[in-house]
């Protein structure tokens, strides 16, 4: 029986989760507005049903092998087996729900990067701050030496989120992937969605708050933008 | 009497991010019930300036609007808590200091989280005498974090309670002569800041340092007039200013109740949490989900505190008003408005009094 639940972990798993990054990371522009890449991004309600899938077929070979001997023990593993199972689905829907944004605005400084997520939270990183190792109720975020923008969030109940931000080569492309683990499933859960940057333009959808007139939304430009573009156009 | 028990609080709020994991020993709150005026105001205008977030403990660069935010707030909280009172005369939110009120105060927040609110508070008066000066401190307890935290009063009431009897304490020691002496020295102060050659002798200071009237303009001095006249005017833009804070505090009440709520439960888990042992154990799935709701809650919470900051920090929409026969409209933030307001009403005194006599001198 445990040769499903590793062969189901080996489908989800990922590297363990960071304890902490190098001393000297190496950070990547990330600026700018990025959207969902349909084209390379996993669709994840079928990856968890292929996953389902897999590991349910599995357990009903185990259950027939078990059922021939007619064992109570071989009986309470093919149940445990599919606990596991509605609990890897779990992991994999929650996973989910933390990587569903399809546009990225994301603002870099020298010292700071703030990713803003369509209909989530931002995420925010202060690139100066000291990275203490990792303890429950704590967050850490930093480059790698490799480039890589990783976010850690160690919550209480053992639930262990990690978001990792990969820029590719020729800067096209940003890999947004969020790993979840708890201490319910030996295994992590990941989920991947690609973006790709994309203008600002005349057809945005732009949202302000402001005391007066709380949140306003409009098509177009900002005012801030078509100032650029006024600077850009010289005097009339 | 300050009964100690042992808490746990992981201070995991006060950092945002990247913070160390600090385990203290918290005291139990206490509860301090507010004092109330039994003949009704006396009379003292009080200005709390915008408080001061500067030195605040472990505040990132990210999270420092949340701070900002929080600066902003809590004096409004002190000045509904002052105006509940009945000791008071106005009682404002302001930008920079107010000139002339008789009493000022200026707070530093040190720690402010949902577990624990430290403040540092100074309130002295027109004289430049300091009534108070030191660390306020308070703990929330588990029930002002119930579900109807809107309805329910602050969890750090009993911080702005304790401010406010200390200040009536020592409002009520002062003689009604001292009292009168502090709102002339106000008004005075006010009319040194337009008219240094016409007031200054007015105000001596004494060997302490603070000041002391020297004589009083009389009582038709059409100078002086003017000055009450330009006083009254500030009004204007003091209502504007109030506006603006109401709004605010309004927009705060939103979501600020409820980051705290969320932020206490996260820290509540913490406080339960062995981390060893925990770790190792199988927990149930429902406890899970229901910590990642609580930590989305309060990260959707924070960043909609950093928008109100900022929208706090913008323009806010002009102020049009008729000055002595004109028609004035002031632009920009709140604090450029405010200034450029009381700069605007000095250039109306010096144009008005230019040809009238100065008639007395102390």
């Amino acid at each position: 029986m445990l040769l499903v639940l590793v062969s189901l972990g080996g489908c989800a798993s990922q590297p363990e989760i960071p304890k902490r990054l190098p001393n000297s990371g190496k950070a990547v522009n990330l600026a700018g507005n990025w959207e969902v890449d349909f084209k390379l991004t996993e669709n994840s309600q079928e990856k968890l049903l292929y996953l389902y899938e897999i590991a349910t077929s599995q357990i009903r070979q185990e259950q027939k092998r078990r059922d021939n001997r007619d064992s109570l023990a071989g009986r309470q593993m093919v149940q445990q087996s599919i606990d596991d199972l509605g609990d890897l689905i779990k992991l994999g829907t929650l996973a989910d729900t933390m990587n569903q944004s399809n546009v990225l605005r994301i603002e870099q400084g020298e010292d700071y990067v703030l990713i803003k997520r369509e209909d989530d939270f931002a995420l925010n990183c202060e690139l100066s701050l000291s990275i203490p190792d990792l303890s429950s109720g704590q967050e850490w975020c930093g480059f790698d030496n490799r480039g890589k923008l990783i976010f850690v969030s160690r919550l209480p109940q053992g639930l262990d989120i990690v978001h990792e931000f990969v820029l590719s080569a020729d800067t096209e492309r940003l890999s947004a992937t969020t790993t979840v683990k708890t201490p319910a499933l030996a295994n992590s859960y990941s989920i991947t969605r690609i973006y790709m940057p994309f203008e600002q333009g005349s057809s945005s959808y732009n949202c302000q708050f402001t005391l007066e007139k709380k949140k306003t939304c409009w098509l177009g430009i900002d005012e801030s933008e078509l100032e650029v573009i006024e600077e850009k156009a010289g005097p009339k | 009497m300050k009964i100690w028990f042992t808490l746990i609080v992981v201070f995991l709020l006060t950092a945002c991010s990247s913070s160390p994991v600090e385990k203290i020993e918290a005291p139990k709150p206490v509860s301090v019930a507010l004092n109330y005026a039994v003949d009704g105001a006396q009379g003292l205008n009080v200005s709390i300036l915008l408080f001061d977030t500067q030195d605040a403990v472990q505040v990132s660069r990210i999270y420092q609007p949340v701070r900002n935010a929080e600066a902003a707030y809590l004096p409004v909280s002190l000045r509904n808590t002052l105006n509940e009172t009945g000791y008071w005369g106005a009682v404002s939110v302001v930008p920079t200091l107010d000139t002339a009120s008789e009493v000022f105060v200026t707070g530093r927040i040190i720690e402010s989280n949902a577990v624990e609110l430290a403040m540092q508070f100074k309130v002295f008066d027109s004289r430049g005498v300091v009534w108070i000066n030191r660390e306020y401190r308070d703990y929330a307890l588990p029930e002002s974090y119930e579900l109807n935290i809107k309805a329910s009063e602050d969890p750090f009431q009993d911080l702005f309670n304790q401010l406010a009897n200390d200040m009536s304490e020592f409002m009520l020691g002062m003689t009604s002569a001292e009292q009168n002496a502090l709102l002339d020295t106000a008004m005075l102060r006010y009319a040194i800041l337009l008219s240094p050659e016409a007031f200054g002798d007015y105000l001596v200071e004494n060997e302490s340092g603070h000041l002391q009237l020297a004589g009083l303009p009389a009582y038709n001095d059409p100078l002086y007039n003017k000055v009450r006249i330009i006083r009254g005017r500030e009004f204007a833009i003091q209502d504007v200013v109030d506006d603006h804070f109401e709004n605010f505090y309004a927009d705060m009440q939103r979501v600020y109740p409820f980051w705290r709520q969320s932020s206490y439960e996260l820290l509540a888990y913490n406080n339960q949490l062995d981390v060893g042992n925990s770790r190792a154990s199988r927990q149930s799935w429902a406890e899970v989900e229901r910590v990642y709701r609580l930590y989305k809650e309060r990260k959707l919470n924070e960043d909609e505190l950093r928008e109100l900051a900022s929208s706090f920090e913008r323009e806010i929409d002009p102020t049009v008003a008729e000055l002595e026969g004109r028609v004035i409209e002031i632009q920009g933030s709140l604090l450029t408005q405010y200034v450029t307001w009381r700069r605007i009403l000095r250039e109306i005194y010096a144009q008005t009094t230019e040809n009238t006599p100065l008639i007395q001198t102390p």
